[in-house]
């Protein structure tokens, strides 16, 4: 705006534009909206103008097509020979620069401005040619079509489906010190395509004809004409600004439409959608929500819901903004939005309620500086009837009527007692009265006040001023006491209902607060995203007294599924309005204009990094949809909704990563150990039987059995590994289940013993079982692994020779083995980790090879089991360590002594 | 080799199973094998027992092996050949560095560890004497004096680059030398050539003295380590 000192400012830098200008030659740009129009013919003819004056032109490039006229035009002039140039075993011509600025002409002709110079030439463009050119003081004319403009690319790939690859940089065009816009009609164009008088490559005549089509060339035609518009108002733009011209400078528009709550806001609308098509100016549509507007009929309501639907399908933004006052509402909101026209309508009111309350209109236009006003006024007759007069306000209930009544006959029977009684001076009582006609004013409305107002002169008259039960008072005396009290109770019930309409505004505003807080607080103690949504579901359903569901994006952000309530069943067609609401992050269903027919509103759930999901609201009232405040509150609602979801989305999401994470370190625990595992004894029996193959001479027998042994002992180690590590599998996948049958555990214990007969060799193993044990329910196998186990941890960790002691004892029902071993004690504080998967026990300098899984396979054997196991430190001097398994009772079964 | 006096050979290793299988072998081939478990046995055993080579496992369980290399260095030129895990490359350089002899990753087939073992021997008692003359490898001759080189008695041109990586490899055949070393012998004081250019000369230098597949001598790659001249069986 005007008023925007940058605005003037930018007159020094102008100064330096038009300074860099001089010394240069002049660009002359010849621009067409398609090929054949005709721009080059164009160019000939003014550079035979300018050679008639006298001045040196020269030819650089020019492209005839082989058009006789074009090519008759050449005679005369002089024509620059061309640079060859090989590129790709093919032989190029391009424009010789060197030559022509040896030869440095006052104005050359080069012909197709966007070109793009054979690689191997000084440039890669050939307006960068033409720089040099103009730098050197050469005047330039040249032509080119507006699709080759940078800036215009997608446009013109939307309107011709062609991307246009040779673009030329907009400052080019803009640096032009003159365009001439070479115009051809799109008949006359076409008709000359079909005449073969344009000139196009073989290979693309089949692009060519889509792109010559009728309303292909309007479009162009259009561009072009708009950009040398353009070019010429920013010419201008910048004339002024030389000139030290103050603005307005209003080039690029902005129109503000205010609407109101009457259907000539539809009107209005259109007249102003139309202004801006007009100026290729962006619409808004504004509402001014004041107070009053809470007390607007549904009817009204609707209508201003139907003028923003307008609006919106017309293309505008629609805004509403809360004000008291209409006219400063509007003008602060324009003037932020750099608005540049208003239109407004005008309203039809008595001269009287103008003077009164003044004029929208005439404020608006007074006060509005350099914004411009229109002021459409297109109410016909047959509308203004329609238009319902302004009532009073007389309607109300029967109780306000009876309030007022009692509040009369109180004064009226206080009077009474004052003037009989107390002898109080009958002039003063007729003051009594106004108490009631204020209380009824203020709390009932106009008419009982009013009606008060008749009856308190007369009341008091007959019944108070002597001569008593007589009409006796002058008529004037009674109309004064009568309109002092009218007066007051049109201004009391005027200044009332103002107040009231504040306090319903207020409290609608509330209302709104109050749900959006109880939302908030409701969804802040859900993290989990189905508690947030049930949190949601169920709040929305008591603010909006509506039925709410919300839809989720699948995996794929493809399809919806209802998330909440998740018991919900869904049909084709709320699917398909559901869905286009989240394709089009729109509204959708039930009161709005796309697929109205479903049951429900569809909302988008938005934030700012994108849609979220679908709420979507069932009501019974179809006017509940479309009402402005229930929209806003419904709006405000869903954005915080969108909200919660994304943040409970973003919590399981990182979640999952911190799972996937833990669960990838512990796989790559599992790997190394196990690879660990595998390889140990590897190491040397490949060692061994490399030796045993290659040495076979230089070993004697002793050797070779020696190592044979050694191979015995690793392959025996990698095998119960291997199976261990199976049976761990299997029993993590819980595709295996304990097979329970009656297990006596001494059977148990001695066929684990006997399994492992080759590792407990040279040990004192001493089984200590007491008699009548109860038997176990457990399985066998399974068993002995978890036994064959500890027999080999124990072996493993104490020395040849030393005891290893089984022990199995009944305590209170439950059955309890002990297996103890007497050599290397675990720390007190590794007791429990013995049992995690590839705990490894650093207990001697020597690798023990398997140790990682043996302990946390039993482990997981005893408890598929609902048994128990746990490592303890023997409590005598002897040390080692005790593994103790616990059966409870549920898993015990007492023998039956044979009599 | 004098046959009457018994190479003392120390094996530091934790896995016992690998112990044995190696006393079992050097035992046969008539050295004597003193064990330790550990980083604090090897040291100690190191300066007592006054082994001929140390082969030394490369994840000890009580201190870093490339700790137990130094502080055998700072007073012993002792050869030591370590055992290393296929993942423990970083390792494998680093004790190199620490100026161990030799490497040789787990497992290993029993015939390239007795070769490392005898490269490694070969090597330390040789540099007590005076350098050779002739250095022989294979079919390869490399007359140090003339600086003249054969291949099967037929006489190879080399660049300077080249007879010098030719002369430092052929000298310790059989034993890895890093890529730094390899540059320090082909570089001039003021030129440092690096490890692109190496990679460059070795494959010149392997078109002439390795004229086939077949050839008997050869220069084999170790990854990220450096190379090594072997002679081909």
């Amino acid at each position: 705006m005007s008023d925007n000192p940058s605005d003037i400012r930018p007159v020094a830098e102008s100064f330096l534009t038009e300074a860099s200008k001089e010394g240069r030659g002049k660009l002359k740009i010849f621009l067409g909206a398609a090929p054949g129009v005709g721009k080059t013919y164009a160019m000939l003819q003014a550079a035979h103008e300018r050679r008639n004056e006298g001045v040196d032109v020269v030819i650089g490039v020019v492209e005839t097509h082989g058009r006789a006229e074009t090519q008759k035009l050449l005679e005369g002039l002089d024509l620059m020979p061309r640079k060859k140039i090989s590129y790709k075993n093919h032989e190029f011509e391009e424009m010789d620069l060197e030559a022509i600025l040896a030869r440095k002409p006052q104005l050359i002709l080069v012909d197709e401005l966007a070109h793009t110079n054979v690689p191997g030439s000084i440039h890669e463009k050939r307006y960068q040619d033409i720089e040099i050119l103009l730098q050197n003081q050469i005047d330039v004319y040249t032509t080119v079509n507006i699709q080759h403009l940078e800036s215009l690319n997608d446009v013109i790939q939307q309107i011709t489906k062609i991307k246009v690859r040779e673009t030329l940089p907009d400052h080019v065009l803009k640096s032009a010190d003159e365009i001439e816009l070479v115009d051809l009609p799109p008949k006359e164009l076409i008709r000359r395509l079909s005449e073969g008088k344009v000139y196009v490559k073989d290979q693309a005549r089949k692009a060519i004809r889509h792109f010559f089509s009728p309303s292909n060339l309007t479009a162009l035609r259009e561009l072009a004409l708009r950009h040398t518009a353009e070019q010429v108002d920013d010419q201008m733009l910048l004339l002024m600004q030389q000139q030290a011209i103050k603005g307005p400078w209003p080039t690029r528009d902005r129109i503000l439409v205010c609407i109101d709550d009457d259907s000539h806001s539809e009107d209005l609308v259109r007249t102003a959608s139309r202004i801006s098509a007009r100026r290729r100016a962006p619409l808004i549509a504004l509402y001014i929500e004041t107070p009053s507007h809470y007390m607007l009929s549904d009817r009204k309501k609707e209508q201003i819901y139907k003028t923003f639907q307008l609006a919106e399908n017309l293309g505008a933004e629609t805004v509403t903004v809360s004000g008291r006052d209409k006219v400063s509402s509007v003008l602060e909101y324009a003037r932020n939005r750099n608005v540049t026209q208003i239109v407004v309508g005008q309203k039809t009111r008595s001269r009287v309620m103008q003077f009164l309350k003044g004029s929208v209109t005439h404020n608006l236009i007074r006060k509005s500086g350099d914004i411009d006003i229109y002021v459409i006024n297109s109410l016909s007759a047959e509308e203004k009837e329609k238009i319902p007069r302004k009532k009073i306000d007389f309607s109300l209930s029967l109780y306000g009527y009876i309030r007022s009544l009692i509040a009369f006959l109180i004064v009226s029977i206080a009077a009474f007692i004052l003037s009989t009684f107390l002898n109080v001076d009958h002039d003063n009582l007729e003051l009594i009265f106004l108490p009631a006609v204020i209380y009824s004013s203020l709390t009932c409305s106009l008419l009982p006040s009013i009606i008060i107002s008749f009856l308190a002169p007369l009341t008091y008259d007959y019944f108070l001023g002597e001569p008593l039960f007589k009409l006796t008072m002058p008529l004037q005396s009674h109309f004064i006491i009568f309109s002092m009290l009218i007066a007051t109770s049109v201004l009391l019930s005027n200044l009332a209902k103002r107040a009231k309409t504040q306090a319903l505004s207020a409290e609608k505003k509330e209302q709104r607060t109050q749900a959006l807080y109880t939302l908030s607080k409701e969804m802040a103690g859900a993290i989990h995203i189905d508690d947030v949504l049930a949190a949601i579901v169920v709040k929305l359903d008591s603010i909006l007294n509506a039925e709410t569901m919300i839809l989720l994006p699948d995996e794929n952000k493809k399809d919806l599924r209802v998330a909440c309530p998740p018991e919900f069943e869904f049909d084709e067609k709320e699917h398909a309005a559901s869905l286009w609401s989240y394709e089009h992050e729109e509204m959708a269903g039930k009161g709005t204009d796309t697929l109205a027919s479903a049951e429900r509103l569809y909302m988008p759930l938005r934030t700012q990094r994108g849609i979220v999901g679908i709420l979507g609201i069932k009501t019974q009232e179809l006017i509940a949809l479309k009402d402005v405040d229930f929209r806003r509150l419904l709006e405000a609602l869903a954005a915080q909704a969108a909200l919660a979801i994304e943040r409970a989305k973003l919590a399981e999401e990182m979640e999952e990563a911190i799972i996937s994470k833990e669960r990838e370190s512990l796989r790559s625990i599992l790997l190394s150990s196990i690879s660990f595992d595998l390889k140990t004894p590897l190491i040397s029996v490949i060692a061994a039987v490399s030796s045993l193959r290659k040495l076979d001479k230089k070993l004697d027998k002793q050797n070779k059995t020696d190592l044979i042994e050694i191979i015995h002992q690793d392959i025996d180690k990698l095998t119960r590994f291997i199976s261990n590590l199976l049976e761990m599998i299997k029993i993590e996948s819980g595709s295996v289940i304990p097979k329970m049958e009656l297990i006596e555990i001494k059977s148990l214990l001695s066929h684990s013993l006997r399994k492992n007969r080759d590792l407990i060799e040279g040990y004192e193993v001493k089984e200590n079982i007491e008699n009548n044990l109860p038997l176990i329910k457990a399985d066998f196998t399974m068993m002995t692994h978890v036994f064959s186990n500890l027999i080999e941890n124990a072996v493993k960790y104490s020395a040849r020779g030393s005891e290893i002691i089984l022990h199995a004892k009944q305590v209170e029902g439950e059955v309890v083995v002990e297996l103890r071993d007497k050599g290397i004690s675990i720390p007190e504080d590794e007791l429990e980790k013995v049992f995690d998967k590839f705990y490894r026990l650093r207990l001697t300098e020597e690798k023990i090879a398997g140790t990682g899984l043996g302990l946390s396979l039993c482990k997981a054997i005893v408890e598929a089991h609902d048994a128990k196991i746990r490592a303890m430190i023997p409590d005598d001097a002897e040390g080692g360590t005790i593994i103790q398994v616990t059966f409870p009772a549920n898993l015990t079964r007492k023998i039956k002594m044979k009599a | 080799m004098n046959v009457a006096k018994k190479i003392r050979t120390l094996i530091v290793d934790d896995d016992a199973q690998l112990r044995k299988v190696l006393k079992i072998v050097l035992h046969a081939l008539n050295h004597e094998v003193i064990e330790a478990l550990n980083g604090k046995e090897a040291v100690e055993a190191a300066s007592t027992e006054n082994p001929d080579i140390i082969v030394l496992d490369l994840s000890l369980p009580d201190m870093e092996s490339v700790d137990v290399i130094s502080n055998i260095r700072e007073w012993s030129k002792v050869p030591i050949l370590v055992l290393s895990g296929e993942a423990e490359e970083n390792d494998k350089l680093e004790s190199l560095e620490k100026k161990a002899d030799d490497f040789i990753v787990k497992p290993f087939q029993i015939d390239e560890f007795l070769e490392r073992i005898k490269a490694c021997l070969k090597y330390s008692s040789r540099e007590a004497e005076e350098e050779p003359n002739v250095i022989k490898v294979g079919n390869l001759k490399v007359d140090v004096k003339n600086k003249h080189v054969t291949l099967d008695g037929n006489v190879i041109t080399l660049t300077n680059k080249q007879y010098d990586l030719l002369k430092i490899l052929s000298s310790h055949a059989g034993k890895v030398l890093t890529n730094k070393q390899l540059i320090r012998a082909i570089s001039s004081e003021t030129q440092q050539e690096d490890y692109f250019y190496l990679n460059n000369y070795i494959d010149q230098l392997r078109q002439k003295i390795e004229p086939t597949s077949e050839s008997s001598v050869r220069v084999i790659l170790e990854p990220n380590i450096g190379y090594r001249l072997v002679t081909a069986e």
